[in-house]
């Protein structure tokens, strides 16, 4: 399996677990930490996918969906079904 | 129509995710996701009975819609497929008429929710999309079919003597929920990003009846 989609595997599995735990600081510690310019696109958007049931119990991933849609609206041509569904 | 291709093995162009479909017999189609790794690795995720979620390919020649979503956004559904298989390899996914909305518990964070009794085949692939944002349909808008109560009647009868008896009572209690048949969710991928409402889809679900058809008297 490629890197991008081994990382993906990862990321699941660390995120899915820290929920179940009711670890939500250290989700929102992870989403604070997030810097779109710096990481992958796909880890990015792993994030806000892994993280989308848990979006009203998450302090910060608010702020971060906002960053990441400016950081996408400034270096994607296209950019209509990038993060439809994930607010 | 552009996004759906026949196919007898493995689709070469497939974007990280995509839909297959195929004729059980001349009145039942079944429906499943395919994925696709970057090292170019087919997997097989469908809901093939209760607590039966198989990773096998279909033995026979099906149809595959290419969703019209964003390249980047079917990875995110790739990954979920894989994350889905691993969570429930053992025990699996009960098969019952739920909707497919809500299916990953924000309290337990466990797919499929404590609340649910089950999907279908249609509706556990409705219910992947959905986990990952991606809503194809607008449920509200699928109208009561007497000919799906019929179905789902069929359904229940077969699924008596292989599930518990609450089981049983919890399904025949959705007799009347809106079916969203396996074509109609097929055709609901080709017009993502939804949702999409029912007179959009239906007369693709038609055209992919017949290119079904068209398979089946080919063979």
């Amino acid at each position: 399996m490629g890197s991008v989609d081994s990382a993906l595997d990862i990321l699941y599995d660390k995120v899915d677990f820290l929920l179940r735990e009711g670890k939500l600081s250290k989700v929102d510690e992870i989403l604070e930490s997030a810097n779109p310019e710096t990481l992958n696109i796909n880890i990015i958007l792993g994030l806000l996918t892994t993280t989308l049931p848990a979006k009203t119990k998450l302090k910060v991933r608010g702020t971060f969906y906002e960053t990441v849609e400016a950081y996408v609206n400034d270096q994607f041509d296209d950019t209509a079904g990038i993060l439809i569904g994930l607010k | 129509m552009q996004n759906l291709y026949g196919a007898r093995s493995l689709p070469a162009e497939l974007r990280h995710a995509g839909v297959f479909i195929f004729s059980v017999d001349p009145t039942q189609r079944h429906l499943g996701l395919i994925s696709k790794s970057d090292s170019g690795e087919i997997e097989w995720l469908h809901l093939a009975w209760h607590y039966f979620l198989s990773q096998s390919s279909p033995e026979k020649e099906f149809l595959w819609i290419d969703p019209s979503i964003a390249t980047i956004r079917l990875r995110q559904v790739a990954a979920q497929c894989r994350k889905i298989a691993r969570e429930n390899a053992i025990g699996g996914i009960p098969y019952a008429f739920d909707l497919p909305n809500e299916c990953f518990d924000a309290d337990s964070m466990r797919f499929l929710a404590a609340t649910k009794h089950g999907l279908t085949c249609a509706t556990f692939v409705l219910a992947v999309f959905e986990t990952v944002g991606l809503s194809l349909i607008d449920s509200e808008t699928w109208p009561e079919r007497e000919d799906d109560i019929d179905w789902k009647s069929t359904i229940i009868e077969k699924l008596k003597g292989r599930a518990e008896t609450s089981h049983i009572q919890n399904i025949e209690s959705q007799l009347h929920f809106a079916r969203f048949r396996p074509e109609e969710v097929a055709a609901s991928a080709t017009i993502a990003p939804g949702p999409s409402d029912f007179s959009s889809v239906s007369p693709i679900a038609e055209e992919i009846l017949k290119s079904l058809a068209a398979i089946d008297t080919d063979n």
